[in-house]
């Protein structure tokens, strides 16, 4: 077998064998956290009554939300805590949004408005709101986001048993699953992200929040030096900030929020390269302190990272090496790579994948009712999802290498939608 | 006036809007891929199904695939995740008391205090006083200070306008 065979064999065998090795680790991880932590808890409909009830400031960075605010607070009035505020940060938005909320501040006693002069990004929008909480545990959500009534308390009863805890990472649900591309985030977002935090949450160290709902403890953040303004995804950089100033960083399934996700192809590649993007970002950033200060409980993290965004190049690799060699096989001698044609290791991968999606589906049918339906849309996931991602990650990694370092975080978010 | 529309929960989208035979579309998509799967694990499918049709537990029609082979696959996959099984098992068993929300005293000792409020608002170019205004605001604007990295607030309505 020539060198150019054996590369070729080299590449299918990692390609195969990191998305396998993955998922049993994540379906073992998930499971685990079930055995450990979520057997015995009650439902997310009733939280016990909690020894204290400190003050909670949510911080809701909104920019351009004009169509999305009235929900969002129409959510969060219904919140079942007895004591909280809401901190809207209007970023710069052009469109009616800091009118909105400056008329809905006079309605609402628990709503302060932060407006920045121009758009600064999520980041800078978060520090500014942060300065005017009052609370000392800080709750984030997204404009668009709709906050279950008892989120407040889950997370709260987590800080007050755990002086350590610098943030906890809540459970995002989709609420638009009328398109094909909505269903398949519903899978998604239970047997893959559901499953990796699980698994995080059992080994201890976070890869990221979900900034979309999470909860901080203000003296963390101070500590560990806030959100970074040249952030592309704020909750990752914030993430790998707080675990490498020691503090721990945790899951909380029963901590919910509805989302909207991006229901076209467009919205969701450009929502996938931020994520990619903004990802090797922060890692990029956290390394040397990492390295410096030997915080080798995040080396797992990092190389899960770093192995996966080689995954990516080696599946565009391998796609692009089967396709030359069936083009003109007498220049390669023979196939090379692998082809989008199911073989034996191909099968294998999708049954662990419908496997894992079935174990995931199982642990989080307790949050949400009917999930098992979503079943059926996972068959997709393999195809769309693993070769967006692996597309995504092959131009992010570029993309932040080159971005200038002192640019402000900013974006524009993507479609939301079907939204009736 | 902003209305606040009343909310079904969980506030799930259906999707009414979206045409039927945009639906009925999916479903068939879907269909396909999934009987696209099935036909590409005919021979496992089918040695299932001679596996447990009696006699059963027996290959009465099928020769019996090569497990040997099989196996040899997978060998080295299997033994990278028996090793990371183990870890994480090892991970469950050292901290399975502490991943426990038992609401009692932390299991571990406490973190060092943070830095005290001046101390850090002093990152964003603000005053201890100008951190008691902005929390004593209903309505603020922020600018950005001219070196691009403070903050000056301008408080537009105080929660307690007479306090």
């Amino acid at each position: 077998m020539d060198t150019l065979h054996r590369v070729s064999l080299a590449l299918s065998v990692f390609c195969f064998g990191y998305p396998f090795v993955a998922a049993w680790y994540w379906m073992t991880g998930g499971f685990l956290h079930w055995l450990v932590r979520e057997r015995h808890e009650p439902l997310p409909d009733c939280p016990p009554p909690l020894a204290a009830y400190p003050m909670v400031s949510i911080l809701l960075p909104c920019f351009n939300e004009a169509d999305q605010a009235a929900e969002t607070f129409a959510a969060l009035v219904g919140i079942d805590y007895p004591n909280w505020e809401v901190i809207a940060i209007n970023d710069g938005s052009s469109d009616r949004t800091a009118e909105i909320l400056d008329e809905l501040a006079q309605r609402i006693p628990q709503l302060r408005v932060v407006h920045l002069a121009r758009n600064l990004g999520k980041s800078t929008a978060l520090n500014a709101g942060a300065q005017a909480a009052r609370g000392e545990l800080l709750v984030g959500i997204d404009g668009d986001a709709l906050l279950d009534r008892h989120a407040l308390t889950w997370f709260v009863r987590r800080f007050l048993a755990d002086p350590r805890l610098g943030a906890l990472t809540g459970n995002p649900r989709i609420r638009n699953r009328a398109t094909l591309l909505g269903r398949l985030q519903v899978g998604e977002f239970s047997s893959i992200i559901g499953l990796i935090k699980r698994a995080q949450s059992v080994y201890g160290t976070f890869f990221t929040v979900s900034g979309v709902i999470c909860a901080f403890r203000k003296g963390a953040l101070a500590d560990a030096g806030w959100w970074s303004p040249a952030a592309l995804t704020d909750d990752v950089e914030v993430t790998w900030r707080l675990q490498l100033a020691g503090w721990r960083v945790d899951f909380e399934p029963k901590a919910l929020c509805w989302i909207l996700m991006p229901e076209t192809l467009r919205g969701l590649w450009r929502q996938r390269l931020r994520w990619a993007e903004g990802g090797m970002q922060s890692v990029q950033a956290a390394t040397s302190p990492m390295l410096r200060r030997q915080v080798w409980r995040l080396l797992p993290i990092w190389c899960n990272f770093v192995v996966s965004t080689l995954w990516a190049y080696c599946m565009l690799l391998g796609l692009a090496a089967w396709a030359v060699s069936s083009l003109f096989p007498e220049l390669t001698g023979g196939p090379l790579g692998f082809g989008p044609g199911p073989r034996w290791w191909g099968i294998v991968l999708a049954m662990t994948y419908i496997l894992q999606s079935a174990v995931s589906v199982a642990l989080d049918s307790r949050f949400e009712r009917g999930l098992l339906r979503s079943l059926f849309w996972v068959i997709w996931y393999p195809l769309v999802f693993w070769l967006l991602h692996a597309v995504t990650a092959a131009a992010g990694v570029p993309r932040a290498l080159w971005r200038t370092k002192s640019t402000h975080g900013t974006w524009v978010s993507p479609d939301r939608g079907v939204r009736s | 006036m902003t209305e606040l529309p009343k909310l079904e929960w969980p506030p799930l989208i259906a999707g009414t809007s979206v045409p039927a035979w945009v639906r009925v579309r999916d479903v068939l998509l879907t269909l396909a891929a999934w009987l696209f799967l099935l036909w590409a694990m005919r021979y496992g499918l089918a040695l299932a199904i001679d596996y447990l049709r009696r006699p059963m537990f027996e290959f009465s029609g099928m020769e019996p695939p090569d497990w040997s082979e099989l196996g040899h696959r997978l060998e080295p996959f299997l033994g990278f995740i028996a090793v990371l099984v183990l870890w994480l098992l090892g991970w469950a068993l050292a901290h399975g008391r502490a991943m426990r929300v038992t609401g009692g005293p932390a299991p571990s000792p406490p973190h060092p205090l943070p830095p005290p409020p001046r101390e850090h608002v002093a990152s964003f170019g603000m005053t201890a006083q100008d951190v008691e205004a902005w929390r004593d605001a209903r309505i603020i604007v922020v600018q950005l200070a001219e070196d691009g990295h403070g903050f000056r607030g301008d408080v537009r309505q105080r929660i307690f306008p007479d306090a």
